[in-house]
């Protein structure tokens, strides 16, 4: 349809490459916004007390689904809203920087996730990855 | 300085309750006290109340091997000792005990000028029953008794630990500070204490005759007059017991007492201070179901009052004060009253100078007592408080509190259930010592009503940032953004496992043992928060 109407502006290899920048730049973006977001639920998650709160659970599951949410959101945008840009002799090269962009937006996520895990180990963000229980 | 507390009867029971309860909010610091039990009624609920406490804090503070602390909780290292006249078997009345009947007609007649029959005969293993001028003979002769029984080799437990008291007294020479706790409107406090300074130094000497309590040694006692009541003895029980203690005369007998301490040269040179507590009105201890007297035993569990904290308070005075001790004083305090209630401040306890540590120290714990209770799910049965607190601490990789054990950790939950309060199985409140003293007064008392609430719903729900009236020791009034209202335990689990500046400090608290450290830890959070005093 997009290309019916004549908005394909991807034709040449160089102009691909350039193409394939941007991609990756904007997962590592799309990996940073997600991982903001998951910081913010996880703040606004109360702690619980008791023998068995849930509360870190609940941090370290909300990580996880937003990482998914982040790799479909990558995918599909570039999918339906880049793609079609793409002449169609580019297309298959295209949908490998896709899905190149996609890792680099779980790989953001999940390496700066661990990072401030780390970093932010004795707070709310240290339920992303807790340490192995002594036992 | 060294601190020998005494405390004698029921009464001498629940003020040494309320003053393990000061002991673990911390008002002690870097003190070792010595604390002497005496009672006549082994059996008495009072007294085994007292003891568990006692013997859980020092569980809790790590036993024989602990040692003191300061600017935390349970700081004070406590030793005890339990003392008990031996009144059964052929020991079981004075006559007995007396072996009148095998004695001369003048020991008899020198018993009947000062005993009537009834008094002779009635059986002693509830206590005295209001008849102290028995009561002073026979405290004073089973001291010293214990005494011979400890230099013949021929010692029960209790002797051993009445000697091994009097031995560090008599140690500390004129470091000796010893407060007496009891009663004086007609009960085993009220026998004792005129008699036990001359009963402590005659007990010395009969182990080492060139041994002697130091004359600079410091005697203080609290004059804890009548403040509650009881059902009359009904001619029947009066009958088949002989001799029962009536509450119509505690008056009469509290009277009777300070006019003879006002009086007695005795008394006036041995004791430096003697604190004066009285109470408006009597409160009654009869019981909903009880149709007679009870004259002592396991029944005898009556609720806490506030005369008992105050007492408490007149030995932390004591222990604390460096002036005034070179002549006898009688010294009182009295507290705003007004449209027959009592209006009760922080400085109504403990004087000016301490009134921010002590308030401090109180809410604080108290505040730990609902985290504990409420937020940490103590309240349900299997379920530590303390446990699941220091879990978070484990979750949340701050120092290493996991190690800390569970038996360790459950005394910590028994021990705030009984300062501050519990529930039963259905749910129901059960008052601890704190909210019982707080049932003692009609007017406000020192924190936010809502913080004794007795309906479960309300207490559970209970925002312990706001257990102080003042606005400004409150935190986390409102929520995120100034919306709504904040949530305390949020607050307080997020500056315990962040706050670097609220970490115990092995240097300026002494602490070393875990156990130490988590509740010094705890209280450094809540002293930062409540912002009554710096750490």
């Amino acid at each position: 349809m997009i290309a019916i109407l004549g908005l394909i502006t991807v034709r040449t290899p160089q102009q691909l490459s350039a193409l394939s920048l941007q991609t990756y730049i904007f997962g590592a973006i799309i990996g940073v916004i997600f991982l903001v977001m998951a910081a913010v639920i996880a703040t606004m998650i109360k702690f619980e007390g008791g023998s068995h709160p849930k509360d870190p659970r609940k941090r370290r599951s909300w990580f996880w689904i937003l990482v998914i949410v982040a790799l479909i959101v990558s995918f599909l945008y570039n999918m339906f809203g880049v793609a079609p840009t793409v002449s169609n002799n580019l297309q298959g090269d295209f949908m490998s920087a896709n899905v190149t962009g996609t890792l680099i937006a779980i790989a953001t996520y999940v390496i700066l996730g661990f990072l401030l895990s780390k970093m932010f180990s004795t707070g709310k963000l240290g339920n992303w990855f807790p340490s192995r229980k002594r036992k | 300085m060294s601190y020998f507390l005494i405390g004698i009867g029921g009464t001498g029971m629940r003020c040494i309750e309320a003053f393990t309860h000061l002991c673990a909010i911390g008002m002690f610091d870097n003190k070792e006290i010595n604390i002497l039990s005496i009672d006549t009624d082994t059996n008495n609920g009072n007294k085994g109340r007292s003891e568990q406490l006692i013997d859980r804090y020092l569980r809790i503070k790590g036993g024989t091997d602990a040692k003191p602390t300061a600017n935390t909780f349970f700081s004070a290292k406590l030793n005890i000792f339990k003392f008990a006249p031996e009144y059964s078997g052929n020991r079981g009345t004075y006559e007995l005990i007396s072996d009148l009947n095998l004695g001369t007609e003048e020991n008899k007649a020198l018993s009947d000028l000062f005993f009537g029959q009834d008094v002779q005969q009635f059986t002693l293993d509830h206590g005295y029953r209001a008849q102290t001028h028995l009561g002073s003979h026979l405290m004073y002769h089973c001291i010293v008794e214990a005494a011979k029984n400890v230099r013949d080799g021929r010692a029960r437990n209790e002797d051993k630990q009445l000697s091994e008291f009097l031995d560090k007294i008599y140690q500390e020479g004129e470091n000796a500070r010893v407060f007496i706790l009891g009663s004086i409107f007609g009960g085993t406090g009220a026998s004792s204490i005129p008699i036990i300074p001359r009963a402590l130094r005659d007990a010395i000497r009969i182990k080492d005759q060139n041994a002697e309590i130091h004359p600079n040694a410091k005697f203080g006692c609290s004059l804890l007059t009548e403040y509650f009541g009881f059902n009359s003895p009904d001619p029947s029980q009066i009958k088949s017991e002989k001799v029962i203690a009536d509450s119509n005369n505690f008056s009469r007998n509290s009277q009777a007492a300070l006019m003879f301490y006002q009086a007695d040269k005795t008394v006036k040179a041995t004791y430096k201070m003697m604190y004066h507590i009285g109470w408006p009105k009597k409160k009654d201890f009869s019981g909903p179901n009880s149709q007679s007297t009870v004259t002592g035993g396991g029944e005898q569990k009556n609720s806490c009052h506030v005369t008992e904290l105050l007492s408490a308070c007149a030995a932390y005075d004591f222990f604390n004060r460096n002036e005034g001790l070179d002549q006898n004083d009688i010294v009182f305090k009295s507290a705003d009253y007004s449209n027959d209630s009592f209006n009760f401040k922080f400085q109504d306890f403990i004087g000016e100078a301490k009134t921010k540590e002590f308030m401090n120290k109180m809410g604080s714990f108290l505040a730990f007592s609902h985290i504990i209770i409420n937020k940490e799910q103590g309240w349900k049965p299997e379920q530590s408080g303390a446990l699941n607190l220091v879990r978070k601490f484990e979750e949340f990789k701050t120092p290493d509190y996991i190690y800390l054990p569970s038996q360790e950790a459950k005394d910590i939950d028994e021990f705030v259930k009984s300062f501050a309060f519990s529930y039963d199985s259905k749910e129901n409140v059960i008052p601890g010592w704190l909210f019982q003293v707080r049932e003692s007064i009609d007017g406000p008392f020192l924190f936010q009503t809502d913080s004794f609430s007795t309906n479960t719903r309300q207490l559970r729900d209970f925002h312990f940032g706001k257990i102080f009236n003042e606005e400004e020791h409150q935190f986390a009034r409102k929520g995120k953004l100034g919306i709504g209202v904040g949530d305390p335990y949020q607050v307080f689990i997020d500056t315990i496992l962040k706050d670097t500046g609220v970490r115990p400090s092995a240097e300026k608290q002494k602490v070393e043992r875990l156990n130490e450290r988590f509740l010094a830890h705890t209280y450094n959070t809540l002293t930062k928060l409540f912002n009554i005093i710096s750490n």
